[in-house]
């Protein structure tokens, strides 16, 4: 049992990746892990109490029988090492964690202003959003949005309507239906049409882009068919 | 109207029980000590028990609440800070019904001074998560239909909320709330065998005890996948994470305990444990309500968890109930064993039966 005790240190002396956390957040995790083993101490004293007191005062023998007192004094207090070294331990891990997360300053997590294409289509960017929108040869064109880090914005979370494109028309725009694994909207225009404004709204924000396809200027069209041409 | 949007709903009904009752409870404590007036002091009594209960309904349904409005873009920053000033003041209560509990049994005047000084903090704690409450309604526009919301949510926010669990940390989850459902199953059968006194429960007497350190043992070092000593993805203060290792100290801490007092003779230690489990069934309770999931927190994986948390940890406050009367009502000891016995079969059939999504028993209603 004695060799137990080196094994919970090292199992609980780990510290973890350093973030940062909120003063407020660490308040309210210290309070949570206070209080939980307040309440274990507090209730479990008059409980345990008997084990610490003086063998000679007790007036009954140990149920377990062929021990000798001495020797079942030294289980208990290896049992309430144990027991000590165990929430001392996690004490310690959430105490060492939460300063470091609290002291560190905020990781520079690098933005992702590339303009990369993930899908093969074209990116715009207004404010912390991209948005690629890609033509399919089949007259299909789909709209994804992604933030500043490049990672996915799910189709729900934005509109877009999409409009052909030319000097002599006025625009008529066209609702667009997202994806059926929610990763894009989508609408389905003319094949003859390779020239569109896209507006794309979010909560408080709304912006019209113009994309072009199959240009001089423009990206390709994706050869994606799923029937006879 | 979604189930777990119709629970969202009782969130600004809820708010006002914790916060009239907590405030009564400890003006008539206060009231009852300088009066010495034993009437106000078990009214006071009631009262902090109803109000830290209602706290805890409270926290449950703002959690449903926060994730209809983080859905109608509401910034996350205000949220996670009324979230963790809700927490503050949750504990805090949860801590004053136990002192107070105690202090009720073996009086303590000191104890009790103390008590009077910490439960003021606790109000100002609980004043402050009510403020923040309404700013989310007033400066946010949180819950407010028909209004655009006047902070943008950026594009990093949407994204937040776009994050899903994927499949193996569902059926991780699930694995290990069944694993639990046969301990808590296991501890069952084991009281229900030294209720009916049967033979040869000398002998099995030490089991209870063992199976629990075993399982906090192993939930120690399996409760989350992506976190120590598994992985180092997730740290300590990841509060689902501090959750579960909590919850695994107090299983091995309890078991080993209760393990050496049962070895000795002479000592009677029956009411004090009746005592200290409607404590710990608080406190469980207590974990459960106020447990939030990180992730992908507003997905409807963790609107099911919710779900069941919500039905566990009512379950879990019965638990203390029925101990809490125990105390009181010494006499009828039979019956309150086989309730507590009922409850934990409950309990475990809850945990076997549980789904990383909304829960089988609730599904007729979505």
């Amino acid at each position: 049992m004695v060799y137990a005790l080196p094994f919970i240190a090292v199992l609980l002396a780990h510290g973890a990746d350093p973030t940062p956390l909120d003063w407020d957040e660490a308040l309210a995790n210290l309070v949570k892990f206070g209080v939980t083993f307040l309440l274990i101490g507090f209730m479990s004293y008059p409980i345990l109490e008997p084990l610490v007191r003086d063998q000679s005062e007790e007036t009954g023998d140990l149920a377990s029988g062929g021990k000798e007192p001495s020797k079942a004094r030294g289980e208990t207090v290896g049992w309430f090492l144990v027991a000590g070294a165990l929430v001392l331990g996690l004490g310690w891990w959430l105490t060492r964690t939460s300063l470091v997360e609290v002291m560190a300053e905020e990781p520079v997590v690098k933005e992702e202003h590339a303009h990369t294409q993930e899908v093969g289509g074209q990116v715009a960017m207004w404010a912390d959003f991209h948005a690629e929108v890609v033509r399919i040869e089949s007259g299909e064109v789909r709209i994804y949005l992604r933030d500043s880090y490049n990672r996915d914005i799910a189709a729900r979370f934005f509109e877009s309507e999409v409009s052909p494109f030319s000097e002599e028309n006025e625009d008529d725009f066209q609702s667009t239906e997202p994806s059926l694994n929610d990763s894009y909207r989508f609408i389905r225009l003319s094949t003859d049409d390779k020239r569109y404004r896209i507006k794309v709204s979010t909560p408080g924000w709304t912006t019209t882009l113009k994309f072009e396809f199959d240009e001089n200027n423009g990206r390709r069209s994706l050869p994606i068919w799923c029937a006879t041409k | 109207m979604e189930l777990s949007q119709y629970f969202a709903t009782w969130h600004p009904a809820f708010v006002h029980f914790p916060i009239a009752l907590l405030f009564v409870a400890v003006g008539l404590d206060f009231y009852g000590y300088l009066r010495q007036d034993e009437k106000a002091l078990w009214a006071g009594n009631a009262l902090l028990i109803m109000g830290t209960v209602g706290i805890l309904f409270t926290f449950i349904t703002g959690n449903f609440a926060e994730i209809w409005a983080a859905r109608s873009l509401i910034p996350q920053e205000p949220l996670s800070r009324h979230e963790s000033f809700a927490t503050i003041c949750s504990w805090a209560f949860i801590a004053l019904v136990a002192v107070r509990s105690f202090l009720q049994t073996r009086p303590n005047v000191n104890l009790f001074r103390a008590y009077l000084v910490a439960a003021t903090g606790a109000l100002y704690a609980l004043y402050l998560t009510g403020a923040q409450g309404g700013r989310l309604v007033y400066q946010y526009a949180a819950g407010v239909k028909g209004v655009e919301p006047p902070y943008r949510a950026t594009g990093l926010e949407l994204a937040n909320l776009s994050l899903l669990n994927t499949p193996d940390e569902l059926a991780y989850s699930e694995m290990m709330h069944h694993i639990f459902g046969w301990l808590v199953l296991g501890l069952a059968f084991w009281l229900t065998y030294q209720m009916l006194e049967l033979p040869g429960v000398e002998r099995l007497r030490a089991m209870g005890p063992i199976l629990l350190s075993a399982g906090g043992l192993f939930l120690m070092i399996f409760s989350d996948f992506d976190a120590f000593p598994l992985s180092n993805e997730k740290p300590i203060t990841d509060p689902e994470v501090l959750a579960h290792k909590i919850i695994a100290t107090m299983m091995i801490v309890i078991g080993l305990g209760t393990n050496l007092v049962r070895k000795r003779k002479g000592v009677d230690v029956s009411s004090l444990q009746a005592h200290l489990v409607a404590v710990l069934a608080l406190a469980g309770g207590g974990i459960l309500m106020t447990h939030v999931h990180t992730g992908a927190p507003y997905s409807e994986t963790a609107i099911g968890v919710y779900l069941h948390h919500f039905t566990l940890g009512t379950l879990a406050l019965l638990c203390g109930a029925v101990k809490l009367l125990e105390l009181s009502l010494p006499h009828r000891t039979r019956i309150w064993n086989v309730v507590w016995v009922l409850l934990l079969f409950l309990v475990s059939g809850a945990l076997i039966r549980y789904n990383e999504g909304i829960p089988w028993f609730m599904r007729f209603l979505s």
